[in-house]
C-alpha cells in the first residue's frame, strides 16, 4: 500500500473522531427541542467540534479522512431522519472540505480552517427540509396545530433565517478553529498527544 | 544475515537490535539488545519503569517500527523469519499480544464476538471458530463470560477476554505487556491459571511485568533490563536466590508473597471519627450498607476486599459522588450529612489523567485553591516542593509519567485542604522505587494530620504504607481495625493466591 | 486432546432479523415516513414496528416509555386544535408531536439496531454487500465508541465535580470557557489515548483484510425476515397508493 492511503490505523481513528463528532451534535442537538433556541446550534457545535477536529486532522493527514468522516455522518442523518438534504450536503460539502485541506497537506492553517468552514457548512443540510419543503411541513403542523400557529411559526423561520445560519457558521467555525488550534497548542502538542 | 542457521530453532530471535522512537513518546528505546528465546519458555522481562521492557514486546509483536514508528537497527527473527519481510497480518498469526489496558484493547461490544474477533480476522471457518471458542474457555475456566455485554465486564473479567482472544488464533508466541496491572488478586491468580496452560501446550511465552511472585513458579527465565539494556539474563534458579533487598536495589517488586506481623496500634493514642449507617442502594438492590466505620483521625486506612465489593462505591460515597447517599459522619465533634462531605474530601483516582484539568502543573495546584495571586503561587509552589514536583512546574500534567501526574494530583488534593483523601490503586502499575515514593507521600500526608483511605491490591505497598485495615464483602463491613495477629492473618490468607 | 466441546451460541429467541434486512428496513422507513404525515393508521404502523422489535428484544422500558410518548403525541394531534393552550406552550408541543411522529420511529429503528446488532455481524453483513473496508471500519468503530465515550464523561464529570468546576462557582466567573476546556480536553485526550491503544490491540489481532474476514455469526434471511419484507412491501404499496 501507498503511504499516503488510508490504513487500517487511519480507518480506526476516523472511526473515533467520527463518534466524537456525532456524540457532541448530538448532546447540543438536545437543545433544538426549544425552537427559540435551534439557531444556537449553528454556534455551538462549529464551536466545540473545532477542538476535536483540529486534533483529527494531526492524526491522519491523508486525503479521505475527511470525506468518510462526511459519508457516515450523512447517512447517520439519513436514518435518524433528516431526510436526504443532509446527507447530500455533508457527502459534498465534506469532500470539498478534504480537496482544500489537502491542498495545503492538513497542515497549512488556513487551509485547514477553510475547510472546517466548509464541513461545518454542511449542517445547514439538518433544517433545510422546513426550509426546502415549508409546504408539507407545514400542512402537517396546521392539521395539528390550527392556522394561528403555523402563522407564527413562520414568522419565527424566514427562509432568510438560512443566510443568517450561514453567517453564524462560517463566524463560529472560525472561532472553533482558532480555539482548536489554541487548544492544540496549550494541550495537546505539550502533552504529546497530537 | 549468513550465519541464520544456528537460530533456527530459536522462537524469537533479536539480534544487535537497536531501536528509537520518532514521535516524542514516554516509552523508552532500547539499544543493542541481544536476545534469544527458544520455543516453550516462559520468559519475564523486567526492570524499573522506563526500562524499555514494552518496547521488547513492540518490537517482536511487530508493533513497532509498523504501528509506533522509530528507527530500527539490528535484526529481529520470528520463527527463523526475518520479520521485517513479514506484515502485521501475517505475524498476528504467529504472535498474540494482551496488553496492558484492559479498556482499550477490545473491539467488539459482546464477550463471544471479542474472542472470536481475532479469528474472524485471519480468515478461521465458522465451524473451528466455535470449535476454538469452546475448547479455549474451558481451558481458561471462563464459560462464564460469553455472551456478555464487555461493557460491563471488570477489568480481570476482559482481561480474561483478551486472553481468549488472542489464545484462540493459536499463535506459537505469547506476549504480554504488564498484563496484571489493572487486576485484582483473584483475577491475577486466574491469569496464573491461563499462562501455565500455554506453558502447558509448549507455547513460548513473554511477559513485561512489574509483579514478580505470581510468575515464580512458571517463568524459566527473568530477563532484567535497565536504560534501554539487557543487564541480565537469570535462569530462574538464579534469580531466586537473589535476596529481596537486592532485588529492591535493582528497582524490582518481591518475588515471594510478603510477610504480613502483627504490629503496635500507631493510632491507638488518637480520637476517631465515625461513619454512621451509611448506605446507597440503585433501585431496590443496596449496594451499601455499613452500620459503622470507625477510623482514627490520620490514620492511613487499607481498604481491602474482592472487585464487586462495594471499595470503588464506598470511595465515591465518601467523596460525595455519588446521589442518594444516605448516612452520617461524626467529625470533630459535629455530624456532617452525606452531601457536605464533598467539602471535606478528594479522591486520586486509578486513571489519574481524568482529574488533570490545566496547562502546567503549577496551575493544576493553584486551580484547586480559593484565589489565584501571588501568595497563592508561593503556596502552591511549596506544595511542589514536598511532592519532589518544583522542577516540572510549567510543564504539562500529561506530559508527565504515570507516578509524577498522580504526585500532581494528589498536590491538587493538598491544595483544596481537603482533610481525607482516597487513593484508588495509587500503585498499580508502578515499580519498587515508585511505589515507595508514594507511601512516603502518604505518610507525610499522615504527619500533616489527614486521613487517607487507600483501595489497593498491592501487598507489598499494604504492609509499607497502611496502619489500619477495612475489609468490605458484598456491600458490608466484614472486619476493620489495626495490625492485630488476627488481622494480620486474615489479610495474609486475603492475599494468598 | 480433550473432549471436544463445542461453542454453542445461544438460541435466539423469539424474533430474529438478519443485519441486512434492519439496514434496509432502516432505510425504506426513513424514507417512508416523509411521505406518510397526512395518513394516522399508516403512520402509526411505522411507529408501532419498532415498539414491537423494542419489545421482542426484551427492551421494555424504552418501548414502554416511547409507547407512552406516542399515545400522548396522537391524543394531542387529534384534540390539540380543540385547545387554547398559551401560544409558547402550542407552539412547543406541536414540534414536540413533530418529533415523535417523524423522528422517533426512526430514531427507535437505530436504537433497537444498536442494540441487537454485534459489530461483526454488521462487519460481514457489509462484507457481503462489497461496501468497501474504509467505511466499515469506521463505522464499527463508531459502535464501540460511543459508550466508551459515555464511560470517560462521566469520570471526567466526577473529577470536576471533586475540583468544583461548574457553573456558578467564583472560578467559573472568572473564566466561563473554562468548563468547554476541562470537559472537551481531558476527554479529548484520553479518547485519543483509547484509540491508539485500540488500534493497536486489533492490528496485533489481524484486523485488517475484510476480504478474507469470516463470520461467527451465520447470516441467513429467515422467516422473520420474510414477514418483514412482506410488511415492508404493503407499506410502500400503501404509501404510493396514499399519493396518487
Amino acid at each position: 500500500m501507498k503511504s499516503d492511503s488510508l490504513k487500517t490505523k487511519d480507518l480506526i481513528h476516523v472511526g473515533v473522531y467520527t463518534a466524537i463528532y456525532i456524540v457532541v451534535f448530538f448532546t447540543v442537538g438536545m437543545i433544538n427541542a426549544i425552537p427559540f433556541l435551534y439557531p444556537l446550534l449553528f454556534i455551538l457545535v462549529p464551536l466545540i467540534t473545532g477542538i476535536p477536529f483540529m486534533l483529527f486532522l494531526t492524526k491522519v493527514e491523508k486525503f479521505g479522512m475527511v470525506s468518510i468522516m462526511a459519508v457516515i455522518i450523512g447517512i447517520f442523518w439519513y436514518i435518524m431522519g433528516y431526510t436526504w438534504i443532509p446527507t447530500v450536503s455533508f457527502i459534498v460539502l465534506g469532500l470539498i472540505s478534504d480537496f482544500v485541506m489537502k491542498a495545503g497537506k492538513y497542515k497549512k492553517f488556513s487551509m485547514n480552517i477553510l475547510g472546517f468552514v466548509i464541513f461545518s457548512c454542511s449542517m445547514l443540510g439538518l433544517p433545510a427540509p422546513m426550509w426546502l419543503m415549508t409546504e408539507t411541513y407545514m400542512a402537517g403542523v396546521r392539521e395539528a396545530m390550527g392556522e394561528k400557529y403555523v402563522m407564527e411559526v413562520t414568522k419565527f423561520m424566514p427562509p432568510w433565517m438560512g443566510f443568517v445560519a450561514l453567517v453564524c457558521i462560517i463566524i463560529s467555525s472560525i472561532l472553533g478553529a482558532f480555539i482548536g488550534r489554541r487548544m492544540l497548542k496549550k494541550h495537546f502538542e505539550r502533552a504529546g498527544i497530537a | 544475515m549468513d550465519n541464520n542457521g544456528e537460530n533456527i530453532n530459536s522462537m524469537v530471535v533479536l539480534e544487535n537490535v537497536s531501536f528509537s522512537y520518532n514521535t516524542v513518546e514516554h516509552s523508552a528505546g532500547v539499544y543493542d539488545i541481544n536476545l534469544e528465546i527458544l520455543p516453550g519458555q516462559v520468559v519475564i522481562l523486567c526492570g524499573a519503569s522506563g526500562c524499555g521492557k514494552t518496547t521488547i514486546t513492540r518490537l517482536i509483536n511487530g508493533l513497532s517500527p509498523a504501528y509506533y514508528p522509530g528507527e530500527l537497527k539490528g535484526n529481529i527473527l520470528i520463527d527463523g523469519i526475518d520479520s521485517s519481510e513479514l506484515t502485521l497480518y501475517e505475524l498476528s498469526q504467529k504472535i498474540g499480544s494482551v496488553f496492558q489496558n484492559p479498556r482499550s484493547q477490545f473491539f467488539s461490544v459482546d464477550s463471544t464476538g471479542e474472542i472470536a474477533f481475532g479469528c474472524e480476522n485471519i480468515g478461521v471457518s465458522r465451524e473451528e471458530i466455535y470449535k476454538r471458542i469452546g475448547r479455549i474457555t474451558k481451558d481458561l475456566n471462563m464459560e462464564y463470560l460469553l455472551d456478555r455485554d464487555i461493557f460491563a465486564l471488570s477489568g480481570g473479567e476482559k482481561q480474561k477476554i483478551a486472553c481468549a482472544s488472542v489464545a484462540a488464533m493459536l499463535p506459537e508466541i505469547f506476549i504480554l505487556d504488564e498484563p496484571s496491572s489493572n487486576l485484582d488478586l483473584r483475577t491475577i491468580s486466574d491469569l496464573k491459571e491461563v499462562i501455565r496452560n500455554w506453558k502447558k501446550q509448549g507455547k513460548t511465552v513473554i511477559i513485561a511485568e512489574h509483579r514478580l511472585y505470581y510468575l515464580m513458579e512458571l517463568a524459566d527465565r527473568v530477563i532484567y533490563m535497565k536504560d534501554g539494556r539487557i543487564v541480565n539474563d537469570f535462569s530462574i534458579d538464579e534469580f531466586k536466590k537473589i535476596e529481596e533487598t537486592q532485588l529492591h536495589q535493582m528497582g524490582l517488586r518481591s518475588v515471594y508473597p510478603v510477610k504480613f506481623e502483627e504490629r503496635n496500634d500507631e493510632n491507638s493514642n488518637k480520637n476517631n471519627f465515625s461513619f454512621n449507617n451509611i448506605s446507597f442502594s440503585y433501585g431496590k438492590r443496596k449496594f451499601i450498607d455499613i452500620p459503622d466505620i470507625t477510623v482514627p483521625y490520620g490514620a492511613i486506612v487499607g481498604v481491602l476486599g474482592y472487585n464487586g465489593a462495594g471499595k470503588s462505591t464506598l470511595a465515591k460515597m465518601i467523596c460525595g459522588l455519588e446521589k442518594r447517599v444516605k448516612g452520617s459522619l461524626n467529625y470533630k465533634s459535629g455530624i456532617i450529612m452525606a452531601k457536605d462531605w464533598k467539602n471535606l474530601s478528594y479522591m486520586v483516582m486509578q486513571d489519574v489523567n481524568h482529574q488533570l484539568f490545566t496547562e502546567s502543573v503549577l496551575d493544576e495546584v493553584i486551580l484547586s485553591m480559593e484565589e489565584d495571586d501571588e501568595i497563592a503561587k508561593e503556596n502552591a509552589k511549596k506544595i511542589l516542593k514536598d511532592l519532589n514536583l518544583e522542577m516540572f512546574c510549567d510543564v504539562h500534567p500529561l506530559s508527565l509519567s504515570g507516578g509524577q501526574k498522580q504526585r500532581v494530583a494528589i498536590g491538587s488534593a493538598i491544595a483544596s485542604d481537603k482533610e481525607i483523601l482516597i487513593f484508588d490503586e495509587p500503585t498499580s502499575g508502578l515499580d519498587y522505587e515508585h511505589m515507595l515514593e508514594v507511601s512516603e507521600i502518604i505518610k507525610h500526608l499522615k504527619a500533616e494530620g489527614r486521613t487517607s483511605f487507600i483501595i489497593t491490591h498491592d501487598p507489598e505497598f499494604l504492609e509499607e504504607c497502611c496502619d489500619y485495615l477495612i475489609f468490605l464483602e458484598n456491600g458490608k463491613l466484614l472486619w476493620s481495625g489495626a495490625w492485630t495477629k488476627e488481622n494480620a492473618e486474615r489479610v495474609s490468607k486475603f492475599f494468598e493466591i | 486432546m480433550e473432549e471436544n466441546i463445542i461453542y454453542e451460541p445461544p438460541k435466539h429467541r423469539g424474533l430474529y432479523l438478519d443485519p441486512r434486512t434492519k439496514v434496509l428496513v432502516m432505510l425504506v422507513l426513513a424514507t417512508l415516513i416523509f411521505f406518510v404525515h397526512k395518513n394516522l393508521i399508516l403512520n402509526s404502523i411505522l411507529v408501532f414496528i419498532p415498539i414491537f422489535l423494542l419489545i421482542s428484544d426484551k427492551r421494555y422500558r424504552p418501548a414502554f416509555i416511547y409507547g407512552g410518548l406516542f399515545v400522548i403525541a396522537i391524543f394531542v394531534k387529534i384534540y390539540g386544535g380543540k385547545f387554547e393552550f398559551p401560544y409558547l406552550i402550542s407552539m412547543i408541543l406541536g414540534l414536540i408531536v413533530e418529533l415523535i411522529f417523524r423522528f422517533f420511529p426512526v430514531f427507535m429503528f437505530g436504537y433497537y439496531i444498536i442494540k441487537s446488532t454485534k459489530p461483526n455481524e454488521f462487519i460481514s453483513a457489509m462484507n457481503l454487500w462489497h461496501i468497501p473496508e474504509a467505511f466499515i471500519i469506521p463505522v464499527s468503530v463508531v459502535f464501540r465508541f460511543v459508550p466508551t465515550l459515555a464511560e470517560e464523561n462521566k469520570s471526567i464529570s466526577n473529577a470536576m465535580r471533586m475540583r468544583e468546576i461548574r457553573f456558578g462557582t467564583k472560578k467559573f466567573l472568572k473564566n466561563p470557557s473554562m468548563i468547554l476546556e476541562y470537559r472537551l480536553v481531558p476527554l479529548m485526550m484520553s479518547v485519543a489515548k483509547i484509540g491508539e491503544e485500540l488500534s493497536a490491540a486489533a492490528l496485533s489481532r489481524g484486523l485488517g483484510r475484510l476480504k478474507k474476514r469470516t463470520c461467527m455469526v451465520e447470516l441467513r434471511f429467515g422467516i422473520w425476515d420474510a414477514g418483514m419484507a412482506i410488511l415492508i412491501g404493503v407499506l410502500v404499496i400503501w404509501t404510493i397508493m396514499g399519493r396518487i
